[in-house]
């Protein structure tokens, strides 16, 4: 179908081109030389084409409480009561037979209750917009090896990110063992605020991740993957305004390393069903310096009604260690110490579902895809949030 | 047959839980930085 279309365009070019000369050689200027079909082709086939556009809004309505809020009691827990909306948008394009471009635009805006110190004294950042630029070119070197270069900004009142990567991956075995590794770094450089909302001066922070990955298609329905992943963080690991109640009746500062050794191993797997569905396995093991160990299990099933109509229903389970120093009541002389509620012991589940519905079309759109879906997510550490999301997207 | 699934949905999920969890990472994406939630 491409072949037919490159050659229909070749020849309208070609007799544009023909049409241009004669007329040209008609007004007595010098002929031009003949365009080849080749080099008509090779032009058309470095232009931007883009493959995909999909975007997708998602709000979060969030209930809880966490001791490094001020939003309650003195030394009780204050409230993590947010709301969030978050659409991305996703552009997906090729330019030649071996370039392909991803660009990805999330944004967020926040409306917090009280987990700011910020906001004690102002409440100039209970609304927090927030959005990234992320750019990934990816160059297949041969018919085995990709190269992957990334690069992105994030810009959030007051904090801002930059990070870059490199990637590459190779395929054996006519594709069936795929190897992959990368490195991201990520700079971040934020205002420094104490618990009383004072702002002195900037903070920042560094995160190096190297990653190693293989990908092995252990049958016509089966593929798996397990990958690694190192990262060390370094500067100020906290957001410097998380507050932690004291045994002398009042508030003091979090105080958290400088360093933080990050280690997790993914296992994924997906399973074609005989029943026009499918299954993804999704299992993570996670261990850092900290002392926070943790396992995350997760299942999602498909299930195609139509050709063009499917439903998916998720679950996901997640259990953690707190960090050594997690309290909610700290001795004022104590070296480290954090109230953070992410940072606790704590379980976690995620329950909900999707209905998917993708609509072939006439060109040049190929496809039209529609997505809506519902999610639960709730802690054991009292925090709840209900999730909807909505997809829509072209496939060209 | 793909492991991960729409690429956006990926990434809501997997901002989700960093920003909630201690853990992250494992996933080639790194695990922390990036944005004032995290």
């Amino acid at each position: 179908m491409r072949g037919a279309r490159r050659r229909l365009l070749a020849a309208i070019v070609l007799l544009l081109a023909t049409a241009s000369r004669v007329d040209a050689q008609g007004g007595g200027r010098a002929p031009q030389p003949a365009l080849s079909e080749t080099g008509i082709l090779d032009a058309l086939d470095d232009r931007l084409r883009v493959e995909s556009i999909m975007t997708r809004i998602t709000a979060f309505d969030q209930f809880g409480y966490g001791y490094q809020a001020q939003g309650g009691p003195l030394l009780g827990p204050g409230s993590e009561r947010a709301t969030i909306l978050e659409p991305q948008v996703e552009i997906v394009a090729s330019q030649g037979d071996r370039l392909q471009h991803r660009l990805w635009v999330p944004v967020d805006f926040v409306t917090n209750a009280s987990p700011d110190a910020i906001d004690v004294v102002s409440s100039a950042s209970r609304h927090v917009q927030a959005g990234s630029l992320d750019w990934a070119s990816t160059y297949r070197l041969d018919g085995a090896t990709d190269a992957t270069m990334s690069g992105g900004l994030h810009l959030e009142e007051p904090f801002r990110s930059w990070n870059g990567g490199l990637g590459a991956s190779r395929s054996f075995a006519d594709g069936d063992t795929v190897l992959s590794a990368g490195v991201v770094e990520v700079f971040d450089w934020f205002d420094r605020f104490d618990i009383h909302g004072g702002r002195h001066g900037r903070a920042d922070r560094s995160t190096t991740t190297a990653s190693l990955g293989v990908t092995q298609i252990v049958s016509p329905t089966t593929i798996v993957n397990v990958n690694y992943g190192l990262t060390v963080q370094r500067g100020e690991l906290g957001n410097t305004w998380n507050s932690v109640p004291l045994s002398d009746d009042e508030r003091g500062p979090e105080i958290l390393p400088g360093e933080r050794l990050r280690n997790a191993v993914v296992f994924r797997a997906a399973q074609f069903l005989p029943w026009d569905g499918a299954v993804h396995v999704y299992y993570r093991f996670y261990l850092d310096d900290w002392g926070l160990t943790a396992h995350s299990v997760e299942g999602e099933l498909l299930q195609r009604l139509s050709s063009q109509l499917y439903v998916g229903a998720l679950y996901r389970f997640h259990t953690q260690t707190g960090v050594d120093f997690f309290t909610t009541l700290a001795n004022p002389n104590g070296s480290l110490r954090t109230a953070d509620s992410d940072l606790a012991p704590l379980d976690s589940q995620t329950a909900g579902g999707k209905v998917v519905l993708d609509v072939p079309t006439a060109t040049p759109v190929r496809s039209l895809h529609f997505e809506f879906g519902y999610e639960r997510y709730w802690r054991t550490n009292d925090l709840h949030t209900n999730i909807v999301t909505c997809a829509t997207g072209y496939r060209f | 047959m793909s492991l991960t699934g729409d690429s956006l949905d990926a990434a809501r999920h997997q901002k989700l839980y960093d920003a909630r969890e201690g853990a992250a990472g494992g996933d080639g994406a790194a695990a922390g930085g990036g944005c004032g939630c995290q």
